[in-house]
């Protein structure tokens, strides 16, 4: 292994301190791989302190913690048993307004509403025929009428007359 | 506020034994001990300042509202990064569909960039130094970029997180043997980067 460098997984497990007594012994040969993980370590030593967060505002870390205990302080409401009690009721609007709208059933519910009315504007319809057939007359049999009540009074008259005379 | 932060959560702030979750009393603590790591993995995830603010809020939200929830198996900290890893994957997904919406560019170029806290690894440094070790982040700052987003999470979470493999596991919901791949790639991306550097 001594001309044998570190593969990215050995590196890996160098730089993660899990190495094999292999790779250290190897390490403690090899003044290039020694080298190598030297440079890598310094490397991610100096990122590792850039990347430290600094915000501007001194007082970031406090502001922030008030406002993390401030929300967690608010009440919070978790949906209860009921949050799904508008769902059947929901379901039954809509099948009754798809019902509403069935063409099975055109418009079966108002027809069922208007015949009540309907029959009595019928009733009262034949009622009226009824009564004008018995108490009216159609004009063109008015001189007819009037013929016949005459004949009818003369033959009253006649009959007076003769009982009378007996 | 950069402290050392533990691993795990003490023992007498998480219920006592037999009854899981974290005591609401507890959860200030927690916010003091935890918020500064949380928004710096939310920072690299999106190096975006206002938004790793506000996502670290949400963060901690989510966790004392999912506080009875806690089962202890992971430590509080790993626990809390998965909520962060989350978040910043839901944040991204949004970001990423808000820019093929505008149908514009690149989502690369989409993003907004950070500021490597001016990439001074000694405050106290000369302007001199400070520049001559910003310099040399340039090219780690690149490798890490150009990693894929799943990669170089992995990789801030162990090489700045400090973070074990099983740890990141747990945290990113991967196989143990995923994250050693993922590590390796982004291993060696830097390595080909740097010897690109020195040819």
């Amino acid at each position: 292994m001594k001309h044998v460098h570190l593969s990215d997984k050995q590196l890996t497990e160098v730089l993660t301190g899990v190495a094999s007594a292999e790779l250290t012994t190897h390490l403690a040969e090899c003044e290039t791989c020694r080298k190598e993980v030297d440079d890598m370590n310094t490397a991610l030593k100096g990122y590792a302190v850039a990347v430290q967060p600094h915000p501007a505002d001194p007082h970031f870390w406090l502001r922030q913690r008030n406002t993390i205990m401030a929300a967690v302080a608010q009440p919070h409401r978790r949906p209860g048993p009921l949050r799904w009690a508008w769902a059947p009721a929901a379901l039954i609007i809509c099948a009754a307004l798809l019902l509403a709208g069935n063409p099975d059933h055109p418009q079966e519910g108002p027809a069922r509403t208007a015949q009540p009315q309907a029959v009595i504007d019928d009733e009262a319809l034949l009622m009226e025929i009824q009564s004008d057939l018995q108490t009216g007359m159609p004009d063109a049999l008015v001189p007819a009428a009037l013929i016949a009540n005459e004949r009818s009074r003369l033959i009253r008259a006649r009959s007076d007359n003769t009982v009378r005379n007996q | 506020m950069e402290q050392t932060i533990p691993v795990t959560l003490p023992g007498s702030m998480v219920g006592a034994a037999g009854s899981p979750g974290i005591r609401a009393e507890d959860f200030d603590h927690i916010v003091r001990e935890y918020q500064a790591r949380i928004y710096r993995i939310l920072l690299l995830e999106l190096r975006d300042e206002d938004a790793a603010s506000s996502l670290t809020q949400e963060c901690f939200l989510r966790a004392y509202r999912n506080r009875e929830g806690f089962r202890g198996e992971a430590s509080v900290s790993t626990w809390l990064t998965r909520i962060a890893i989350n978040l910043a994957r839901d944040h991204r997904r949004n970001r990423r569909q808000s820019f093929w919406r505008r149908l514009f560019g690149n989502s690369r170029d989409e993003e907004p960039t950070m500021e490597l806290a001016s990439a001074v690894p000694d405050p106290a440094a000369s302007p001199e130094r400070s520049f001559l070790a910003k310099e040399e982040m340039q090219w780690v700052v690149r490798a890490v970029e150009s990693l894929p987003d799943q990669q170089r999470t992995v990789f801030h979470l162990r090489f700045i997180e400090q973070m074990s493999v099983e740890e990141i596991a747990a945290a990113m919901n991967l196989k143990s043997g995923t994250v050693k791949v993922h590590l390796s790639r982004a291993v060696g991306t830097l390595r080909r980067m740097r010897k690109e550097l020195k040819k």
